[in-house]
């Protein structure tokens, strides 16, 4: 059960949040660095004499709530844009040098015995997870990469003549 | 926007390299000390110190990393990164040119 305390600052954090349309992760961050700031603040405020109502109200006219949620969004959105787009060109970068990988110089496709044994396969989809995972922090992104990179070596293997793709 | 807050504006960044200069801190004791060693000039609205905060990660000039101290509550820490002491350095340079360019004009006066 929340505090009466955690309940108003949640309400303050509601309002910020509202201004955010950041992937959930970065959203997680900036309201708990927040929210440990405005609890900073209000333990602050109380040992100046403040009761909690007085403490709070302080706190939230000198955060400036209703400017701090668009000044975020601001900073943080064309981030998350530039790292989805470049997270979705590691399966596409994949799936082009997978293709090379399975289909021989005559056409003819390998077998899932053969393109398993190939350690230049197990690279590929190494690459293919490790990229976004280490590169922009979201295993999401690491996850969904990899499972397009499983799709397209099934599609491959099992549909030989996609080779003219 | 009044003029001291054009100023502040103009001059949060070099004033934040300062202060992470010294000591890996997290933002309410940013703020804090803002407001403390300049004796309240320079205090602004403190939610503000984060997007500009964030944005100077973004650019490279300071790191971030959560540190939770005797199971107290977890916050979030800035230190400084060498290429932010490389800009901190440049800019002390530009400030310093600037003042001592602005003291001559305003004395001439």
């Amino acid at each position: 059960m929340k505090s009466n305390l955690d309940q108003k600052i949640d309400r303050y954090l509601e309002a910020i949040r509202s201004h955010l349309h950041v992937s959930k992760e970065t959203e997680y961050e900036l309201l708990d660095e927040i929210a440990a700031h405005l609890e900073d603040a209000v333990v602050d405020a109380r040992q100046h004499g403040l009761d909690e109502d007085e403490a709070l109200a302080d706190v939230a006219a000198r955060f400036g709530l209703d400017e701090v949620g668009p000044a975020l969004q601001t900073v943080h959105a064309p981030w998350e844009s530039a790292d989805a787009i470049m997270a979705c060109v590691v399966p596409v970068v994949a799936a082009l040098i997978l293709r090379w990988l399975i289909f021989a110089p005559d056409g003819s496709a390998m077998s899932w015995q053969q393109i398993l044994l190939r350690p230049a396969f197990w690279i590929v989809a190494l690459v293919a997870l490790l990229v976004p995972a280490l590169q922009f922090s979201r295993w999401r992104y690491a996850l969904i990469t990899w499972g397009v990179f499983w799709v397209l070596t099934v599609i491959f293997v099992t549909l030989p003549n996609i080779q003219n793709w | 926007m009044s003029f001291r807050d054009q100023i502040r504006k103009g001059s949060t960044e070099t004033l934040l390299l300062m202060l992470l200069r010294d000591e890996p801190m997290y933002g309410y004791q940013i703020s804090q000390e803002l407001a403390r060693r300049s004796d309240g000039y320079f205090e602004t609205k403190e939610g503000l110190l984060y997007p500009t905060l964030h944005r100077m990660q973004k650019e490279g000039l300071i790191n971030s990393e959560w540190r939770q101290p005797d199971g107290s509550r977890r916050r979030k820490y800035y230190t400084l990164t060498r290429l932010g002491r490389e800009q901190l350095k440049e800019q002390k340079e530009e400030w310093q040119l600037f003042m001592t360019q602005l003291q001559k004009l305003l004395e001439t006066n």
